[in-house]
């Protein structure tokens, strides 16, 4: 027994038979094993794991698997290492956050240090020194900075560490114990920690050395000079013309708090009800919405301008008063267009993902049925049964499916051991009698790759996501706990994802994947025992899946307790759902649109009052009342082809990032669908709705006498 | 060269109604133009000069009396030709220049040119011309409220003059500027429908102004009270 094993309870060979449940006539002897010390590395508890599983195995395949290997140092290693990861994570955050204000510190300082000097950079780009050679000296000022600290730094912590922290470690360590524990500072992590240091002064150096840069000699030498260039600085940014930026970054936030958010939405599944998890849900993809039609708001003057161009090959008059006009009254335009974009950016949304979840769960039924029909077995039936079923006109094929075998797999000492059920099928029927087009199996395209489970007694396909957590390639062995005997199956296949039964691409997801066995493999592990729990069964094309559903009701059901499902019957209902649930929705977001629009042509009916001063000059100089409406139309339009283009592309992406974050943990994928015709028709109500209420807004304006309209102008 | 009657108004009589209050705006005014010919129209206020100018220029209906553009009636014309004809028979100077605030310079006085359906090259350099005529030539791309008064009086002029009209109509064309940039505005005005051989009628209340047209008919109470000519 090693001799620093602590706390040992002594007890009779019995009384631990009895504690293990083992019989009389089993052995219950232990055989200790201590590895050479060179096998561990405390720096690679991974690699250090690797090794032990690796001798284990070596150990495992001498001693037979009538012998269990435990790696009870690897359990220790591996509960270390979780611990020691967490630990990690906080230390690593604890330096970034100090990194981070020590970076800010540096940028203030360097700051404060460039603005004292600000003449003399002045004077130096009046003797001639250019731009970069000024941004270059700051720069070279902050390198040398974060050289001298990072080193002197680095000198600190070694000191710090091996006279202070060190023996503090060591004494609270070795208080319990006789072992000599010693603690070394890794050199990487000495070449690390200058790296970061070098580079954190180097970044900060940028913005003062950039801020010197942009300023002109005039500005570095007078403060007046430099308040002036202020001032119209931020004159230039109340331009309705100019990009709100700051708006963007607050859309752009929004858009990555909220895209955070989604990311958690699996976690938010798990532990909270369903009402937390719609509201959560509608919540965030609303936000996210918001954030992205902010972003788009923040730029309108842009898109507007490019429309407007778009507009100028028809209108050229039209388009560019239009875009002018939209521009110059931003301010009420501003709000508008994002209450458009936003409801036309929501009713796509709910469409898109609406189609793509209908689409969605058709491919999960396929996948949880598996074929046209099932018929599930209560009872045992003769294997006869199936030959019956497949005489009947217009079955393409019919294959049993076994009751499962609740089974433990793993590698070769079960370091890592997962509990699935194994499923018999018939390898030769089962192909053409399921949904083989949705399968996604890793193996060479041939005409039946289930044959593979043919080649001997000891052949099993599991799901790629169990191959990868028991790090198991195809051809290698696998550990099969059945009925308390352990055998090695040969993993033939690998399969990612195949109608009817549970497989799985994902690692995470292996606990919960299912494996396949031939009839005859299926008959040996149970020692000749067949209990069939299902038969699938395919349809010719062109025959009613339903009257065969009936017959094969009526040519068994009588006799045996059975119930037949098909999958075009519960494909229908949840349709019917899905449509229910859309068009509900798309009428309430429709009124959301025909209100929005209304509002933006609202506002545009009181800018038509205000310009009815422009209106007289427009009438004055020969545009006739039908060119005035136009202009007018032309405005509303594009305004409202911006919020239908903003609002469409603000749901593509929003969809786009929703399929993208599902289909990395779903083992069926969400397919993005862009409902055409719900964009036509939004399209279509988006720009009628515009076009005729300007035109009747506008019309009543328009009539006024011109010599009057031109002294509203005065009056105004 | 024989003189062509460019305008022509026979008893023009406008009554406006406010509420059951009738005001007499004209009472019979007749007058003739001819073509190349600057007339000013002085008199003090309420004496019925704008609503004259508005009349003639078809901004505004006469309650009776007929007015006579090129020979041609036009009190009676539908709106649609009424709307053809001040495209291009008429140009527009007002007092508060009048220009579209969102448009530049250029793009004001090319604003009538495209209406009319002129080609893009042709327009372009009409406007650019015109522009360079009023002495703007570096300023065609400001914005309105990037120019001063007088600058913007003189793109009016240059946007009024933009389809080569027979008759400009200036309603107190100096009235929102100092008496030096008026006077250097209405010089150049009457200079560039000297240039386009147009009719001007321009009306104002300063005679130093007035003194720079061909002729000078004096408005009191809704009638001409007097008629001065001007050998300039």
């Amino acid at each position: 027994m090693p001799l620093n094993m602590r706390n040992v309870i002594f007890m009779s060979k019995a009384t631990l038979q009895k504690m293990l449940g083992l019989y009389d006539n089993q052995s219950a002897n232990f055989v200790f094993v201590q590895l050479k010390e060179d096998v561990f590395d405390y720096n690679d508890i991974e690699g250090t794991i690797n090794k032990l599983v690796s001798i284990g195995s070596e150990i495992q395949l001498k001693i037979g698997l009538d012998y269990n290997v435990v790696l009870v140092k690897g359990r220790v290693f591996e509960r270390v290492s979780a611990s020691l990861e967490s630990q990690r994570i906080m230390l690593n955050i604890f330096v970034f956050i100090t990194v981070l204000m020590a970076g800010v510190l540096i940028v203030s300082t360097m700051l404060m240090n460039v603005n004292e000097r600000i003449r003399e950079f002045g004077i130096l780009r009046s003797l001639g020194f250019a731009r970069y050679q000024i941004f270059l000296i700051v720069l070279t000022e902050s390198i040398i900075i974060g050289l001298v600290g990072s080193v002197i730094g680095l000198y600190v912590g070694i000191i710090l560490g091996s006279k202070i922290i060190t023996p503090i470690v060591v004494a609270r360590l070795t208080q319990d114990t006789t072992e000599i524990i010693t603690i070394s500072i890794n050199p990487i992590t000495l070449e690390y920690g200058f790296l970061i240091g070098f580079l954190v002064c180097i970044g900060a150096g940028l913005f003062p050395a950039y801020y010197i840069y942009n300023l002109t000699p005039i500005e570095a030498l007078s403060a007046s000079a430099r308040k002036t260039i202020l001032v119209e600085k931020h004159l230039k940014k109340l331009s309705p013309e100019r990009v709100s930026w700051s708006l963007f970054w607050s859309g752009l936030f929004i858009f990555a708090t909220m895209s955070l958010m989604v990311v958690l939405f699996p976690l938010i599944r798990f532990y909270f009800g369903q009402s937390i998890i719609t509201l959560v849900t509608f919540l965030s993809l609303g936000l996210l919405l918001v954030g992205i039609t902010v972003m788009f708001t923040a730029i309108l003057p842009v898109v507007v301008r490019l429309l407007a161009r778009l507009f100028s090959i028809f209108a050229k008059i039209e388009g560019s008063l239009a875009a002018r006009n939209l521009i110059k009254y931003k301010r009420r335009t501003t709000l508008t267009f994002f209450m458009l974009t936003t409801s036309i950016a929501f009713i796509f949304m709910i469409g898109s993902l609406t189609q793509s979840y209908a689409i969605n769960a058709q491919m999960a039924i396929r996948y949880e049925t598996g074929s046209d029909i099932v018929i599930y077995l209560n009872e045992p039936v003769p294997e006869s049964i199936i030959s019956n079923i497949t005489a009947i006109s217009g079955v393409k094929a019919a294959t049993p499916i076994t009751a499962p075998l609740t089974v433990k797999v793993g590698d070769l000492i079960l370091w890592k051991q997962y509990t699935i059920k194994v499923y018999g099928i018939n390898a030769t029927t089962f192909m053409s009698a399921v949904y083989a087009e949705d399968a996604i199996i890793d193996w060479p395209k041939s005409e039946n790759p289930f044959m593979a489970l043919t080649q001997n007694n000891e052949s099993i396909a599991i799901a790629t996501g169990l191959a990868q957590a028991l790090k198991l390639s195809e051809m290698d062995t696998i550990r099969v706990e059945i009925y308390g005997k352990s055998k090695l199956m040969n993993v033939s296949m690998l399969i990612s994802a195949l109608p009817a039964f549970s497989f799985t691409k994902f690692e995470q997801k292996a606990a919960r994947s299912e494996a396949l066995i031939s009839l005859e493999t299926y008959k040996n592990l149970t020692r000749g025992i067949l209990t069939y729990e299902r038969i699938l069964v395919r349809v010719k094309e062109g025959f009613d899946v339903e009257s065969i559903a009936n017959s094969i009701n009526n040519l068994i059901g009588t006799d045996y307790d059975i119930q037949v499902i098909t999958t075009q019957e519960l494909i229908e209902m949840a349709q019917e759902s899905y449509s229910q649930v859309l068009q509900l929705f798309m009428t309430l977001l429709s009124f959301g649109i025909i209100i929005s629009v209304l509002g933006h042509v609202t506002s545009l009916l009181t800018t038509v009052r205000e310009r009815i001063w422009e209106i007289g000059i427009f009438r004055s100089i020969g545009v006739s009342r039908e060119q005035v409406i136009l202009i007018f139309i032309v405005e509303a339009i594009i305004l409202s082809i911006a919020g239908y283009i903003c609002g469409l592309l603000s749901s593509l992406i929003v969809v786009t990032e929703i399929t993208y974050t599902n289909n990395l943990m779903s083992d069926i994928p969400l397919v993005l669908t862009i409902p055409i015709d719900l964009a036509s028709v939004i399209f279509a109500l988006v720009i009628g709705v515009s076009a005729i209420a300007s035109y009747i807004f506008t019309k009543k304006p328009i009539s006024i006498n011109i010599v009057d309209a031109l002294r509203y102008g005065l009056r105004e | 060269m024989e003189k062509q009657e460019s305008v022509r108004t026979e008893e023009l009589v406008k009554i406006y109604r406010l509420g059951k209050v009738e005001i007499q705006a004209l009472r019979g005014v007749s007058i003739s133009c001819i073509r190349g010919e600057v007339v000013a129209v002085v008199g003090p206020s309420g004496s019925g000069k704008t609503t004259l100018l508005n009349l003639i220029g078809t901004l505004d209906k006469p309650t009776s009396g007929r007015v006579f553009i090129d020979g041609q009636e036009v009190t009676k014309l539908p709106e649609k030709e009424l709307t053809k004809l001040r495209r291009k028979k008429i140009g527009f100077v007002f007092q508060f220049f009048n220009l579209i605030p969102v448009l530049t310079a250029f793009e004001n006085v090319e604003l009538p040119l495209l209406i009319a359906g002129v080609p893009k090259e042709e327009r372009e350099k009409r406007a650019r011309e015109l522009l360079e005529l009023v002495g703007l030539a570096d300023r065609m791309n400001h914005k309105p409220d990037e120019l001063s008064g007088g600058e913007q009086q003189r793109v009016a002029i240059a946007r009024a003059l933009a389809n080569k009209p027979s008759l400009l109509l200036a309603d107190e064309p100096t009235g929102d500027l100092d008496s030096e940039t008026g006077m250097k505005v209405v010089t150049l005005m009457r200079d560039m429908v000297k240039h386009e051989h147009a009719t001007a009628i321009m009306v104002t209340h300063d005679m130093e102004v007035a003194k720079i047209a061909d002729r000078i008919l004096k408005m009191r109470d809704g009638k001409i009270v007097g008629e001065e000519k001007m050998t300039n």
